[in-house]
């Protein structure tokens, strides 16, 4: 299948390189030094079942090698819009764009530009990072659950379910989409929030007594809105996640994306996340002080690396 | 009369330098790279009020000239217990400390340690910074606020005021020191900690609307605690320190901001912390207060 992975990242990267090792005809649009690495040096993979290395088809511009039959949209949520124009008329009839990008609000932007019945959306369920240009690290899990927007059994799911796990990665088709998008939101609204300001290590934070207090109480208010908004979800659900992040090998060295943007200097992805629980709740008359906490500092935060940036500067992978 | 400094970081020594200004017999304890720099040059303070550059009595160890009349207790509150512990026997027979420390809890650990009456509350108001071992930088006011701890005045109180005023740095005697030392953990609990968290001065966390909401929701949450613990304030209070910080403050760097850029210990167990503790002797929930000293704990080991 003719596939562009539109934001290259770690995500993009990592689910773009795993169906290219399966013969996909696979496409990656990125910027700056990491796009030129690509170029000039492929693709350099380094995962926990072994390393490799991709020649890649790369390019700055979508429309280059359109069209294409899908599109992992991968970008960070505050470039949806943008990316979205930049995609438009490149994709073939019938094509399917796909969301993997966190919060539960992206789906709705691109249908605006998009007709709804080409887009779908789903969870990448998968540790890695792009460690400096061009080289990819993969830490942890190699999953997907993905569907359509309204939950509905289509022949495409299958193909793209069967397409992923040819490529290794386990498909999980879902037919309740809201409930997957606000389970994802729930892990990403504990974790990746408590992380960047503690600048620490998804380890670091749940071994602390405080630092996992407030993961769990964020995961809550998460639980609480969604609900509200249609998601199949219990306080429980929260916990047993909670207590199965516990578990997970190398957590000290789990490290969420909106920390690694921190740390790269890069503009956090914390509106999609917090800013995402606290509109929705307030459409339900709803109170999430945690979240509203956790929302103020990270935008504050923000700011503060968007002033330190030299004027015109990218912001880009070491 | 003899003045112990027992932690001259920039605070004690600042404090301290202007008592010896005005003639009193000042002795500054500190310790590291400080302490031999005060030794081998003395202390400067560089201050728009003046400079001031002279050879100090400096030690590691409190005893070394004790007893005291009058102990300015200066050290960061994560030092109290240990700074206590060396400061046994020095106190002269009605000797007084004022304790200047950040948070609501060193008067309780000190009265436990050397009797409640010879303890009194102070609040420091002053903007210094130590640029370098034995050299204090001074940008803004200098003035201690302090009281008897059951309130009401004294006649030693009035004696110190005498002094402090003789050396400039008097601010007010004042009658109710609890709810002075409430009104300052108002500001400091919410500005030390969101600033520290950001990287943002105070005045570029009030401009942004967020960042304004969420030093209300904090300030109100530490008023409701002050309250409940007897500090007489209300919400005007919160009013007047936000105009105050608006109008006097937007470049201020807050001193737990200071230290997390130099990679220092974090006192932020004496701010949010001993909010937390009051609260829950009174059973009133402070959510966001709990959810920056979560952020404060994480952030300390790590950057």
């Amino acid at each position: 299948m003719k596939t562009l992975v539109m934001g290259a990242g770690a995500i993009g990267a990592f689910y773009g390189a795993w169906l290219q090792k399966a013969g996909e005809d696979v496409y990656y649009c990125a910027r700056g030094v990491h796009l030129a690495a690509m170029k000039e040096r492929g693709l350099e993979v380094h995962s926990i079942e072994g390393d490799f290395k991709l020649a890649v088809k790369a390019s700055a511009d979508p429309r280059e090698f359109a069209p294409y039959e899908l599109v992992l949209f991968c970008v960070k949520s505050y470039d949806t819009i943008a990316a979205a124009r930049q995609l438009e008329g490149c994709l073939a009839p019938g094509g399917i764009l796909l969301t993997l990008q966190n919060g539960v609000e992206n789906e709705a932007a691109l249908c605006t530009i998009f007709p709804r019945e080409s887009v779908m959306g789903g969870n990448a369920r998968v540790g890695a990072e792009i460690a400096a240009p061009g080289k990819l690290v993969h830490t942890a899990g190699k999953m997907i659950e993905f569907g359509e927007l309204n939950g509905s059994d289509t022949p495409r799911a299958h193909r793209l379910a069967e397409m992923f796990r040819r490529a290794g990665i386990l498909g999980e088709l879902t037919h309740d989409f809201v409930t997957i998008r606000w389970d994802k939101l729930m892990g990403n609204n504990g974790t990746n929030t408590v992380c960047t300001l503690g600048r620490c290590s998804l380890g670091a934070a749940l071994s602390d007594p405080d630092g996992f207090e407030t993961v769990r109480r964020l995961m809550i208010e998460t639980v609480i809105v969604g609900r509200a908004e249609g998601a199949r979800m219990s306080e429980e659900r929260a916990e047993a996640l909670l207590a199965n992040l516990k578990k997970i090998p190398h957590l000290d060295e789990v490290r969420p994306s909106t920390l690694q943007d921190y740390e790269r200097g890069k503009r956090l992805e914390y509106d999609a996340i917090t800013g995402a629980v606290i509109r929705a709740a307030r459409r339900h008359g709803i109170d999430v002080p945690v979240t509203e906490t956790m929302h103020a500092l990270l935008k504050l935060l923000d700011a503060g690396i968007e002033a330190a940036r030299p004027r015109g500067a990218e912001a880009l992978p070491r | 009369m003899k003045i112990l400094v027992m932690g001259a970081g920039a605070v004690g020594a600042y404090f301290g330098a202007r008592l010896v200004e005005a003639g009193e017999d000042v002795v500054f304890c500190a310790r590291g790279e400080n302490l031999r720099a005060m030794r081998e040059r003395g202390l400067e303070v560089r201050s728009p009020r003046g400079d001031f550059k002279q050879p100090v009595r400096a030690s590691a160890d409190p005893r070394e000239f004790a007893p005291y009349d009058l102990v300015l207790f200066c050290v960061k509150a994560y030092d109290t217990v240990g700074a206590i512990e060396a400061m046994q026997g020095t106190l002269a027979p009605a000797g007084a400390i004022i304790n200047l420390q950040n948070g609501v809890e060193g008067e309780a650990r000190l009265a436990e340690a050397f009797g409640s009456g010879n303890v009194m509350g102070g609040n420091a108001r002053v903007g210094v910074e130590l640029v370098a071992p034995g050299v204090v930088h001074h940008f803004t006011t200098g003035a201690i606020e302090f009281g008897e701890l059951e309130g009401g005045e004294s006649e030693r109180a009035r004696r110190i005021a005498e002094i402090f005023s003789r050396a400039g740095i008097l601010g007010e005697l004042s009658p109710e020191i609890t709810t002075s030392r409430w009104s300052k953990l108002l500001w400091n609990s919410a500005f030390n900690t969101v600033t520290t968290l950001t990287r943002r001065t105070v005045g570029e966390v009030l401009d942004d609307p967020e960042g304004e909401r969420l030093i209300r929701t904090l300030m109100n949450e530490t008023l409701a605690v002050a309250q409940a613990d007897g500090a007489r304030l209300g919400p005007d209070r919160i009013e007047s320190l936000l105009e105050h910080s608006r109008r006097n403050l937007r470049p201020l760097k807050t001193s737990t901001q200071q230290d997390f850029e130099r990679g220092k210990r974090l006192e932020y167990d004496a701010l949010s912390g001993a909010v937390i503790r009051a609260a829950r002797r009174h059973c009133i929930a402070v959510p966001a207060t709990e959810t920056i000293y979560a952020m404060l704990k994480l952030l300390v080991p790590h950057e």
